[in-house]
């Protein structure tokens, strides 16, 4: 230790000590006495000097004499009183706690301050609001929940999910020191624990019970509270984040371990989907499955099946996008035909309904096989209702002529005689007929001779021209019941209302689909045009997938 | 001075490199692991003791554990490394808990007065030294009674010698309360002399109206006002170097406390988190 020698203007007798608890009251106005007060901060003030009596070595008596030092003053004019005491008594003081004291007695007063408050917090009843890192979500707050969960300990349910925090204050203390991981196991603490489940798993299993469905062939358990962030504030929960997603989708292991279960799994296994009565596109698996290691949506997502595989539309329906869309096709106001008029968005907004004859297709094209009396439809939708139609066409003429005002039968019988006369004129009756209805696809050879006496809209071409029709071993005409899909992308969802602000051809380009088998689907590139960090719209896994398909789950 | 460089840049690339190490620990497991929060919370907690035990290491001198100055330096980094932790602890959110907002603000008080306090330990004794006349701050208050006895001594001296009161009767309006007094503790912080100034324009003012006695008498007011104003310099700077641990000090203990009760709460809500 280095001896440290005093500063040439050091007051020895004038020494201040800053460390002292306690220091004179009058300090404070610059008159601090030399004594100062003592450590329990009692002030020690008496006199200026303790009076020294002066005597003669031969005498008895002597003279008082003042002891005041120089740095105080020195000797004071009027010297001590008779009886020896100081004739300048210090008047006393209220000694102040110094600078140290203070911030001490501060430090007590805060700590002390923040202790009540723990136990305040903790030991009242209402503890749980105050603790909870953040309001509950809805789905865990509401009146259902409560109801199922219900625990006694807390007026905040805590316990319904963290089972440590049963039994109050003294318990969750207890169960910090006793639960697993303990606060000391450090190497348990730092251990990852997302490949299994916890005991607040093991919680949401108890209402969730289909927590692990996600493919057949995922390697490892996920725990419910790594992709589910609870106190994230009122509401629905957050969606699990990319990163849960990435964890495996963008991990070569996990995946290869992903690809080698599959092939262990009997086919089965993944005929999981379950269809809700939806009509959905035959795709196949893959051969890997869904096992391609990638990073987002716009770095690395697979091109869609439809697409990269390079699937055709197997509906047995003939239509023409481009044809519809184009100038020929007008509608009863004369104007082009829009996708709308067509494709209607369902109640939620997210899908479209699909299209039916009666609604959208009837309109132009109306079924009046017979040209001479446009009145007279043929029913749609079973072949054996139509062939039922015709044949029974003289009592279908006999009811239109009722209905067109003849009332008596001579009148009657001679219409539907006139009809018959027509059509047979024209090589039409009996099986000929029935042929013409349901096999001829050619427009400008159906019913010809009567067309031009009708406009376009009323022009039947027959069944053939919009169906596949076959002919079965009774020689009856079959038509192959057409099946378009409701939905094309069925392992990812899509919400239509949401881009109702970008045009139907912008992502679908049906204005040049001359063929059924055109699946006008957009490309992974058209939906990372905007989906994507360059886009600026969110890329995010959730906005199309759910890891659990709890919705397509048999 | 090499040394102390050489120290201050070793302290900062430990530093850079700490958290750098954090940040890439982070950014590679802890966005993605919930369980992220019990390594980088243990770790905060252990900086937050060793920043504590600093004030406890300079009440037991006898202990000898490195010297004073490298305490200090290690609670300057480490506590800036705290404020790094902290955030990758929260993981840059700022919490909605009612308990966990308590936290958070005690430790934004404990760290904003501790790196105040680096700022003030830092500039304000080049400003005193600047400056000069230093005085011992327990001396303060002497100091400024002499000079307020001194101040008041010629003023009622003058009455005599001149034989007019203007120098008093200005004492007594205006300067008594300056001498009686600390003045100006936040402008002389922010080394703003406007006052002093103004003061001494008044007494410039005043010099119309004194005869030559008087004006000598003035001129050594004068300077005592100068002089006062530097003790109240000194008084601000001195002060305002003891005030901040007024603030870092109490609520680093409650801090402590608030996160032990923290901990205590996460391993028991969390009790059997584990398999």
């Amino acid at each position: 230790m280095k001896d440290q020698l005093p500063s040439p203007d050091f007051d020895s007798e004038n020494y201040d000590r800053p460390n002292q608890p306690w220091q004179c009251g009058w300090a404070a106005s610059g008159h601090a006495c030399a004594r100062g007060p003592d450590g329990s901060g009692r002030c020690r003030a008496t006199y200026e000097c303790r009076p020294l009596l002066k005597k003669k070595s031969d005498a008895d008596t002597g003279e008082w004499v003042c002891t005041r030092p120089r740095s105080q003053g020195g000797s004071c004019g009027d010297g001590p009183r008779p009886d020896g005491t100081c004739g300048c008594p210090i008047p006393p003081c209220q000694p102040e706690p110094s600078l140290r004291t203070r911030r001490g007695r501060i430090s007590i007063m805060v700590t002390a301050a923040t202790l009540a408050a723990l136990v305040l917090i903790f030991f009242q009843p209402d503890y749980g609001r105050f603790i909870s890192p953040g309001e509950v979500s809805s789905y865990h707050s509401g009146p259902t929940f409560v109801s199922l969960k219900k625990t006694t300990t807390s007026n905040d349910n805590c316990a319904a999910c963290h089972t440590g925090a049963e039994g109050g204050p003294r318990a969750w203390l207890r169960a910090s020191l006793t639960g697993h991981p303990k606060p000391w196991e450090l190497g348990k603490i730092l251990e990852p624990h997302h490949d299994h489940l916890t005991s607040i798993d093991r919680s949401c299993l108890a209402c969730h019970p289909a927590h692990g469905f996600h493919q057949p062939n995922v390697t490892r358990e996920h725990s419910c509270a790594l992709c589910h962030l609870e106190h994230q504030g009122q509401g629905r929960m957050p969606p699990p984040r990319d990163i849960n997603c990435a964890s495996c989708h963008n991990h070569e292991p996990s995946m290869n371990a992903a690809r080698v279960r599959a092939k262990a799994l009997p086919e089965d296994a993944f005929h999981y989907w379950k269809t809700s009565g939806l009509i959905l596109p035959p795709t196949a698996r893959p051969p890997e499955g869904f096992t391609t290691v990638f990073d987002s949506f716009s770095k690395g997502h697979p091109e869609f099946q439809i697409h990269r595989e390079k699937l055709s539309d197997g509906n047995s329906l003939r239509f023409n996008h481009q044809l519809h869309l184009g100038e020929r096709v007008r509608t009863g106001t004369n104007s082009a035909l829009k996708c709308a008029d067509c494709h209607t968005l369902d109640a939620t907004g997210n899908d479209y309904q699909r299209v039916s004859f009666e609604t959208h297709c009837r309109q132009c094209h109306s079924l009046q096989f017979d040209p001479g009396q446009p009145g007279l439809t043929l029913p749609h939708g079973a072949p054996a209702q139509v062939r039922s139609f015709l044949a029974s066409l003289p009592a279908q003429y006999a009811d239109l002529a009722r209905r067109q005002g003849r009332s008596t039968e001579p009148e009657i019988n001679e219409f539907v005689q006139d009809q018959f006369r027509r059509l047979q004129s024209a090589g039409l009756s009996g099986e000929s007929l029935q042929r013409q209805v349901f096999l001829s696809g050619d427009p400008s050879k159906q019913t010809a001779s009567l067309a031009r006496e009708l406009g376009a809209r009323s022009n039947y071409a027959g069944c053939a021209y919009c169906h596949s029709v076959a002919t079965s071993a009774d020689s009856h005409p079959v038509v192959i019941p057409p099946a378009a899909p409701d939905r094309w992308l069925i392992r990812g969802r899509f919400n239509h209302a949401k881009h109702l602000n970008v045009s139907c051809r912008e992502c679908h380009a049906v204005h040049l689909s001359r063929q059924t088998a055109d699946i006008s689907l957009p490309t992974k590139a058209s939906c990372a045009n905007c989906h994507s960090p360059a886009g600026g719209v969110s890329e995010s896994c959730s906005l199309c997938h759910s890891y659990h398909n709890l919705e397509k789950r048999q | 001075m090499r040394s102390r460089v050489f120290k201050r840049s070793l302290g900062a690339i430990l530093l850079l490199l700490a958290t750098t190490l954090s940040g890439w620990f982070y950014l590679s497991w802890g966005r993605e692991h919930p369980q992220w929060a019990y390594p980088s919370g243990w770790l905060l907690m252990a900086v937050m003791l060793f920043l504590t035990f600093y004030n406890a290491r300079k009440k037991l001198p006898f202990l000898n554990l490195l010297s004073s100055r490298v305490w200090l330096q290690l609670h300057i980094y480490l506590g800036f490394f705290s404020v790094i932790a902290f955030l990758f602890h929260v993981c840059f959110r700022w919490p909605s808990g009612w308990f966990e907002v308590v936290l958070t603000w005690l430790f934004a008080i404990v760290a904003i007065s501790g790196f105040v306090g680096l700022v003030l330990s830092r500039d304000f004794p080049k400003r005193l030294t600047a400056r000069g006349g230093e005085v011992l701050y327990e001396r303060i208050p002497l100091v400024r009674r002499r000079l307020h006895d001194e101040a008041e001594a010629l003023a009622l001296g003058s009455v005599e010698s001149a034989r007019s009161s203007t120098v008093a009767d200005f004492y007594a309006a205006t300067l008594h309360s300056y001498f009686i007094g600390h003045r100006h503790f936040l402008l002389h912080c922010l080394a703003r002399e406007g006052p002093l100034t103004r003061l001494l324009g008044k007494i410039s003012e005043q010099d119309r109206y004194l005869n030559d006695e008087e004006r000598q008498v003035m001129a050594s007011l004068r300077e005592l006002v100068i002089q006062k104003n530097g003790l109240d310099y000194q008084y601000a700077l001195q002060t305002a170097l003891r005030l901040w641990l007024f603030f870092h000090i109490p609520f680093t203990y409650s801090l402590i406390l608030w996160s032990i009760a923290h901990v205590l709460l996460v391993h028991g809500f969390a009790a059997g988190a584990g398999r």
